[in-house]
């Protein structure tokens, strides 16, 4: 059953929200930095490029392009992100309460577990395409989640009655 | 200071450390050993004081900033060792092909500037081994994204404990 949350705009959960999708997208556009038109970010390449490798190995055979630029991160962890980011925005807008299942993220999770076994195993040849994919559904699965966790937190805090 | 409370983020960070310096588990894991560790140290956590109690999510956070932190300490001194011993790195041996990357950004000042930095590290390194520059950069990015990404896991790592608390309970 979908349960919508009623006041919702400007109380704490709106802007937890609001906040994992600014630092979503704020992460989005450093690892896509390289082919944005920014002499600031462009002028820091080095610094990012290397705040990245903590988080992926940055193989360019497994990276997107865009021109001559590679992003910080390979397709897997690019469709993490984003998958991250799509789902904090589309849960921002909505006014639902969030009630994320373990059984969801483990069935989100098995696509992105297949390509890895496969792909390692040598059944295919590595796809941008599905491993960026697979990741989005990992990404996005993972991060609704944890935002369950987190807001349950909070509810449990406030008695479920106090925040709305 | 009771270190017992501490060995879980200590043992989980150092894991993810060791664990991090292999290139092969580095490329087959991605982003996922630091929150990994994480979600071990909660876990151990609950094995070690043989609790039952739901974990907060204030201690959970707590545990995975801890837990990012100590693999960040770990990570930046094997990091720094190997730079050390073999006076070379990632980032020297890419220098030209950054340089040559940026360089067809085409951009001003602020890029010449950047490029000068990088050129002055990789020959503090190749000479001395070390450079400040280099123990700086890896050290304020390890720290955000370790100490992030560690927190993310440690929110992770208490709804897994939860769970199983909740199932716990049903079942007596």
């Amino acid at each position: 059953m979908i349960l919508f949350l009623e006041p919702y705009f400007f109380t704490r959960i709106f802007f937890l929200r609001l906040a994992f999708f600014v630092l979503g997208l704020t992460w989005i556009i450093g690892l896509i930095s390289p082919c944005l038109d920014t002499e600031f970010l462009h002028s820091v390449y080095p610094f990012l490029k290397q705040t990245y490798s903590t988080v992926c190995h940055q193989n360019e055979s497994k990276t997107f392009h865009c021109g001559q630029s590679a992003f910080f991160v390979c397709a897997r962890c690019t469709g993490i992100y984003a998958g991250a980011v799509i789902s904090s925005f589309i849960i921002l807008i909505l006014k639902i309460k969030l009630q994320f299942k373990y059984k969801y993220l483990l069935l989100l999770s098995i696509p992105m577990l297949s390509d890895v076994i496969l792909y390692s195993i040598g059944l295919y040849n590595y796809s941008k395409i599905v491993s960026s994919i697979s990741g989005l559904l990992f990404g996005s699965s993972v991060f609704l989640y944890i935002l369950t966790a987190i807001e349950k937190s909070l509810y449990t805090k406030n008695n479920f009655t106090n925040e709305y | 200071m009771n270190i017992k409370k501490y060995m879980p983020t200590l043992v989980c960070g150092f894991s993810a450390a060791v664990l991090s310096t292999v290139p092969g588990i580095k490329n087959f894991s991605c982003c996922l050993i630091v929150p990994g560790a994480a979600v071990f140290s909660i876990m151990l956590d609950k094995r070690i004081n043989n609790s039952n109690e739901k974990i907060q999510l204030g201690k959970a956070i707590g545990f995975g900033f801890l837990t990012g932190l100590v693999a960040t300490i770990f990570i930046t001194t094997f990091e720094m060792l190997l730079t050390f011993f073999t006076r070379s790195n990632d980032i020297v041996q890419s220098l030209p092909e950054v340089e040559n990357m940026m360089r067809d950004l085409k951009m001003g000042q602020m890029m010449t500037e950047s490029i000068k930095i990088m050129k002055s590290m990789a020959k503090e390194i190749q000479t001395n081994g070390f450079s400040f520059i280099y123990l700086f950069m890896i050290l304020s990015s390890n720290i955000i994204i370790n100490s992030v990404f560690g927190m993310i896991g440690g929110v992770l790592g208490m709804s897994l404990s939860n769970r199983n608390v909740k199932e716990d309970n049903t079942e007596l």
